[in-house]
This record gives structure tokens, sequence and C-alpha cells, in this order.
């Protein structure tokens, strides 16, 4: 892709190249000095995000900075340019490639990931000594010159282009990357060179281990929320001195974890000298400049680094108020002293490794959490399985014992008698009972009545009884039917002529069924998706009474078979047991994700 | 598609309630009994075969003090106030102060079998000059036609859509891509209870399912779409996608991006 021309036009003075790189922080173009002839790299700054005011001022405020810095493993910036909106920084191009691409090439032993976590912590340190925060530490912003001094490229640009002390941009978004994020960054919180250390845990995490520390199958935002409430997984295959470094620099509470660059450096080389001996940095070929003498000393010092007493960690919480948030940024760039605390051998952890606090590894964690879920998901299907096999074991009638000389429409009703809703019953019997009362109900719940006077027919009365007109769209299946004929109540089974299907009962009872499925699999979508479900606890069971009575009730209309309240009871709880089962299931895999573990 | 479907079936909707004709306020001054091929229709579904001649005996009842002249008798199918098949017979008679008159014809209803069939409410009305009404039997009427007729293909699709803007709406309750206001959730849900009602209506007539009840088809129309319509309201508020809001994979690839906060949000609201 070629460069744009607004671009061409504001630098002037360079040959613009090809695109090389983009990504959330802008777009980078190749360049050449006209009259210098050195090799730049020229970064186009989203210019989206860049034209608020506040935006372009604290740009040009950090400009400044960033070009200020001179350190031997920090990109320099030589030029900035500021024309309408265009916002461009003009910094050294290194051609040696990056960690990422090294890392994925060849690969890198552990001598050289220690280094490269050396070399990456020194440029750190200087930059937040200089009040920079770069916020967006990964492989792929670790580059090599060609002579293979690694440089650390991009600082301070994440927080130019979010609104200063958090990393939330003007349109409420975080930015950064999932995969390396510190839990403060990714909650919009307030911002410290410990947002950084993390992010170098991380990438030297993934260097040593090759994997990182938390699931990156799951998408952007889980990997997100996994930094936020879990705590990252044991590094696996790394000496332990160099694995107390890493996970302690890895904490999610602030206090547990390095607050400065140059301390985290310190306990690496101890502890990479622990483990490799003397001369490791000299054998692994990074070269690692200006170490501080704190770092030289834990260099040559090969004392495995204590982790603090607590090396528990807890969810990062959000400030209350914005006040808070930038206090606690302005404080925090201020270097403050590494927490000292009592030995803890086994803090990188293993199974074995007895972490403080006496809580669980995270391993073993999940495969229980794992198998709870298989067992509460086994338990729904059995909840399930009741419950089809409660509605289709439904009696077909209900026991009555009605009098055999009791006719309705011809038949007698001593057995289950079909009639066509849509027209006058006739009901005839013994005696005179004056008035006739007919009701029609299902499971004790009225759908409808007629009444009529008697008339005098022979030795016995008949009555013409007119339900409703809504009642042929009603009624479906079988019902029960009450005859009142004076003071005498009988009730027989009554079966309409028409399709079960084509009534409320039958269609209506469908819909419902399909309504609560559906509203019960958007709850656990909701849960699925990592967002709270309020009300699961018992929105889940009613959805299932709701679905359980829906089914059976569909089933004995379907099967024209006289609903039964036992039964329909029945399906019901077991619905509501088995949705109930199913939503702690997808809540408890969605906690063993995410799991704000407390501690 | 959901989209469609629910204009589907509110154009249908639209179409019944629109297109109804004033309700007649004259129910005539005649007393008329009416039987079709020798049947009496009251109380009684009558059947029609559109491929026979239809032999209707009207026998008019005058209790008046004078005499009522009789221009043509007219046979129609009426659904939710829509006229689907109507045939006027232009005979001139006079019924008698205080007595009766008996007149038989002989329709034919050929073209009946492309415009209705099912179980349709029908009534053979006595029109005077004014084309006023004079007197009126109604019955159901079974008609023998084909399923390509105007009533039939009207209420197969009736059914057609109202199945499928119940499938659209519950999978997008299920997928969460209801609207996040709670009014066009219910909105959302509507049409599916329109066509319910219009499928109590028309379809279940059309498949001889279940007969038609005049006088309470907009009822059951409306009291469907109220329910539908509070299902949907009674619906959960939509959550938002877990997806990354940018392409690709972020949470591998190590690209910077841009993500929404991630908050806890409330499912119900």
């Amino acid at each position: 892709m070629s460069a744009p021309a607004e671009l061409v036009a504001a630098l002037p003075q360079y040959d613009i190249g090809a695109e090389i790189g983009e990504g959330g922080m802008g777009v980078v173009f190749a360049g050449t000095h006209r009259t210098l002839g050195r090799s730049v790299a020229i970064k186009q700054l989203p210019w989206d995000v860049l034209n608020h005011t506040t935006s372009s001022e604290l740009f040009d405020r950090e400009a400044r900075v960033l070009a200020s810095l001179d350190h031997p493993h920090i990109v320099p910036v030589y030029d900035y340019v500021r024309t309408g909106r265009e916002h461009l920084l003009v910094m050294e191009r290194l051609d040696g490639g990056t960690v990422h691409s090294r890392f994925h090439g060849g690969g890198v032993s552990g001598e050289q990931a220690c280094a490269i976590g050396l070399a990456t912590l020194a440029g750190l340190h200087a930059a937040h000594r200089a009040g920079v925060l770069h916020l967006d530490v990964k492989p792929r912003n670790l580059l090599f010159s060609t002579q293979g001094v690694m440089k650390v490229a991009d600082f301070g640009i994440a927080r130019v282009i979010s609104e200063g002390a958090t990393l939330v941009t003007h349109g409420g978004e975080i930015l950064g990357t999932p995969a390396y994020i510190a839990p403060e960054q990714a909650m919009g919180n307030a911002l410290s060179p410990a947002a950084d250390i993390y992010a170098a845990g991380t990438v030297l995490y993934e260097l040593l281990s090759g994997q990182l520390p938390f699931d990156n199958t799951r998408g952007a935002i889980s990997m997100m929320r996994q930094h936020m409430f879990t705590d990252p997984k044991p590094i696996p295959g790394v000496p332990t001195p160099i694995a107390g470094v890493i996970m302690r620099s890895l904490a999610r509470e602030l206090e547990a974890r390095y607050r400065e660059a140059e301390s985290f450096a310190a306990d690496l080389a101890a502890a990479a000298t622990a483990v490799y001996g003397p001369g490791w940095l000299e054998r692994s070929g990074v070269p690692v400049l200006h170490l501080t003498p704190r770092v030289i000393a834990g260099l040559n010092s090969a004392t495995v680094p204590s982790p603090p007493v607590d090396a528990r960690t807890r969810p990062v919480r959000r400030p209350s108020g914005p006040n808070a948030t930038l206090a606690a940024t302005s404080g925090s760039l201020n270097p403050g002293p590494g927490l000292p605390g009592a030995p803890d051998p086994g803090w990188a952890g293993g199974p074995a490794s007895g972490r403080t606090g006496g809580s669980p590894d995270p391993a073993s964690d999940s495969a229980g959490s794992g198998a709870a879920v298989v067992w509460l998901r086994l338990a729904a299907a059995a909840a399930a399985i009741v419950l089809v096999v409660l509605a289709l074991l439904t009696p077909s009638r209900l026991p009555h014992e009605p009098s055999a000389t009791l006719n309705l429409g011809g038949a007698s009703v001593a057995a289950p008698v079909e009639v066509d809703l849509s027209k006058p019953l006739t009901l005839t019997g013994p005696g005179n009972p004056g008035g006739v009362a007919l009701d029609l109900s299902a499971a004790g719940i009225p759908l409808g009545s007629a009444e009529a006077q008697a008339k005098p027919d022979g030795n016995g009365f008949t009555a013409e009884l007119t339900l409703p007109g809504i009642a042929r769209w009603i009624v479906g299946g079988a019902v029960t039917a009450t005859v009142r004929t004076g003071s005498v109540t009988q009730t027989f089974t009554l079966v309409t002529s028409q399709h079960p299907l084509a009534s409320a009962m039958g269609a209506g009872s469908l819909i419902l069924a399909l309504f609560a499925l559906a509203y019960l699999e958007s709850g656990l979508r909701t849960i699925r998706n990592g967002h709270r479900w309020r009300g699961a606890a018992v929105g889940g069971p009613v959805l299932g009474v709701l679905f359980g009575a829906a089914v059976w009730l569909c089933v004995s209309v379907l099967r024209v078979h006289e609903p039964s309240p036992g039964f329909g009871a029945g399906c019901a709880v077991a619905g509501a047991v088995a949705a109930g089962l199913v939503v702690a299931a997808a809540r408890r895999r969605a906690a063993a994700v995410s799991r704000p573990s407390g501690r | 598609m959901g989209r469609v479907i629910a204009a589907g079936v509110a154009l249908g909707l639209c179409a019944v309630l629109v297109g109804a004709p004033p309700a007649s306020a004259d129910s005539g001054s005649l007393g008329l009994q009416v039987s079709i091929d020798s049947r009496p229709i009251d109380d009684a579904t009558v059947p029609i075969d559109p491929a026979s001649q239809v032999e209707l005996q009207v026998v008019a009842t005058n209790p008046g003090a004078a005499p009522v002249k009789v221009r043509s008798v007219r046979l129609s199918g009426v659904a939710l106030a829509l006229t689907f098949f109507a045939y006027d017979t232009t005979a001139p008679f006079e019924v008698p102060a205080r007595g009766s008159v008996t007149r038989t014809f002989v329709l034919d209803l050929g073209d009946l079998s492309g415009q209705a069939t099912g179980l349709l409410p029908s009534s053979v009305e006595l029109l005077d000059a004014q084309r006023a009404t004079l007197g009126e039997a109604t019955t159901v009427a079974d008609v023998r036609g084909s399923f390509w007729s105007v009533y039939g293909v009207f209420g197969l699709a009736m059914l057609v859509l109202t199945v499928l803007a119940w499938l659209t709406a519950l999978l997008a309750l299920a997928r969460h891509k209801l609207a996040p206001n709670r009014w066009r959730r219910g909105l959302r849900f509507l049409p599916a209870g329109f066509g319910t009602g219009l499928v109590a209506v028309i379809s279940l007539s059309v498949l001889r399912l279940v007969p038609p009840e005049p006088a309470i088809e907009i009822p059951v129309v409306l009291g469907a779409a109220a329910i539908a319509f509070l299902l949907g309201y009674l619906t959960p508020h939509p959550a938002p996608p877990a997806a990354p809001a940018s392409p690709g994979s972020p949470a591998e690839d190590g690209t910077t991006v841009r993500l929404p906060l991630p908050s806890p949000q409330e499912f119900t609201r």
C-alpha cells in the first residue's frame, strides 16, 4: 500500500515507502531521509482518536517527552510532525525483526529470553523514570536492530490515544493487546509502571514456556476477563527461581506485583544467574546495555529472590471515582520499594508446591470445576428425561364416576364423549333438575361454561347448552367436563372433535414451551458470553416450570389425554430442576473461565 | 427475513382491517328460510361443490302489513369482514303482506373453486332495488374449492408466515438478536401474534379444522396479538456479544485492538 498524499505532503524531506505495519496504534510506513539517507519508520497515529483538542495537546506534550527519551533499549524518535489532522512520529527503523518473529522463527533459549527481559525492563525503567508508560508491551513491539540490539518501540502512544490517566478512549473503549494487557488496564483503572511490568512478565512467560498464562482460545473479551479475574497458570517447565520472579510480575494485585521495572530486572538477573550460572548474559548473545547498579548487583549475586509474604492475588478493584484514578496515577509513577517477604520456595507453584494461604491449585480447580459441570449436565439431562417420561405417562383418562343415564349429544357420559364445541350441546337425563350447567376444565383450570334451563322430555329432561364462541379455539384434545343438574354434580371426560393442535391448549402450549426454551437459551448465552444473568437462580427454574408445564400440556393435548394435575406438577418440577441444573452448569463453567477467586 | 415476514403478516392484517366493509345496519324485514340442495342451512354446515350446480330455495315470510318487493338474491362468503365470494341473482318477486313466497334458483358456482375453499361463514340475503338487505340467513358453507383459491392461498400463506414469524422471533430471542428496547421487542413479537389470530380464524377454516365464528374473529386476532406483544415485552435485554470488536482473533495474534470496556452487563433490564 502506498503512502497517502497528505503524509507525503507533511514530510517533504522524506521518501515515503510502503506500509510496513498496522495496528491499534496507527499505521507505520517505511521512509528514508532524502539528505541523510537514514532509514526511518513513520508512524501515522489514528486521527479518529486524536481529533479531540485535549488529545492533540496531550500528544504534543507526550511527543516532546518521547523525543527526550535517550536509552539504548528504546527506539529513538527523530521527529514529530503535526499538520491538520495528521500526527506523525518519525522513528528509527529497525530491520532486525521483532522478538515475536524471532520467537516464532527459530525460538529463543532460556538465557536469551531472560536477556530480552532485562533489555526490555531496562528500557521500561528509563521511560518510567521520565514519566512515560508504554502500556502496550508485547513481542511485536520489541524490535531488533541489525546489530542485534533489542529496543522497545511505541512508547507512550497508547496512553496518548486514550484519555491519559486510564487507557479508556473517548469512545469508551479499552486500548491494548488482550494477550498481554494488565488487569487494571483491562478494567480501565488507574495505570502505573506496574502495568508495563505485568505485560513484560507476560512476554517473558511466553518466551520461556512457549505459551500464554491464560487460555487464548476464547477470544479477546475472554482473554481480558481472565487477566482481570483469574490467576495465571503456573509457568510450566521453567526453573523455580525464574518462575517465581515471573509469577510475581503477573500478580493481579498491585501490592503483590513488582512496582518498578528495576526491581523486577534485578530479581530476574539474580534468578537467571542462579539457574544458568555466572556469565549467562554474555552467553545469550543478546546485548543488554546501561544496566543499573542494582541490576548488576543482582546479576552478580545468584541469590534466589524472595517472593512477598502473601503471594496470593485478589481481583483488582475499580477506583471509586475519576479523582481516585487520577490520584493513583500521579503517585504511581514515583518509584517505590519492592515488597519484602518471607521465603516461599513453592511460589511458582505446581500441585505439590504448597501455595501460601492454602488456596487450591488452579489446575486442580479447573479439573474439579469441569467434573462438576459434567455432573450438573448429566443431572439436568436426567431431569429432562424424567420430564419427558412423566409427560408420556400421563393417563389417558382421569377417574370419573358419572351416571350412565346422562347423555351429551346423544352419547352416554359414562364413556368419553366427543363433541363439536362450535355447535350447541344437547344434554339429556332423567328427572327435571331445573337448571343445568356445564363447565369445562383442564387440570382444574376453567376453560368455559354454559348454563341452560332444562326442559321436560318424557320421563327426563333435555337442555341445549351453548358454550362461548371462544371455547372452540381454547379447548383442544380431552378435557374434564362437570355437569351440574340441580344439586347433583357429575364429571366426565369430554373430547373435542377438532384437531388438537388447532386450539390454544395445543398450539399455545407449544409456543409457550418454545418461548421458555428460547428464553432459557438466551440466559445461558448471556452466561456463556461472560456476562451476568441477574436472577438466574430464580429465573432459570421459573422458566423450567413453564417449560415443563407447557410440554406436559402439549403432549397431553396432542395425544388426546385428559390433563392430569399430578403429572403436570411433576413435569413442572422436573423442568425446574433441569433448568436450574443447566443454569448452574453454565455459571460454573463461566466461573471456571473467569473466576473471581476472592483470593 | 424476520422483517419480511413481519411485513407480510402486517400487510395481511391491514388488508383485513382496512378492507372491512361497514356493517349492515338493516337486517331486513322479511323472515327467511333457506335450503341448499333441499337441505336447510340453519345450524348446519352446508357442503357446496363448485363443480355442480346448486339449487337454492328461499322461503320469504313477510310479517308486515305492506307487501315487500325483492329484487335479487345474494349468496356470499365472508371471513374477517372480507367478502371472498358473492353471487347475485336478479329475480324480482313480491312478498305479500302477512304472506310467504317460495322461490327456487339454480346457481352455477363454477368460479367458486378459484375463490374459496374450506369452512367459510356464508349468508343468503334478499336485496331490494337499493341493494338494502330485506332478509338474511347465515350458515357455514363447506366449500369444496381448490387450495389455490384466493381464500385458500390467503389462509395457507398466513399459516406459513406465522410459523416463520414465531421461529424467527424465538431464534432472535435465543440468540440475543432482539432490540435493546423492551417496546421494540414487543413489537417484534406482535406480527407473530397477529398471524396466530389470523391462522385461528382463516387458516383453520381453510383446513376445515375449526369452523369460523364471525362474531369473535376480531377479538381473537387482537387477543392473540396482545399476548404475543406481552411475551415480547417480557423477553430479556439482549447481552452484548462476546466476540471481539475487531476482526481476527486479537487474543492470539497479539495485535493492539480497541475493545469495549468489559463491565458486568445486567441481563434483565
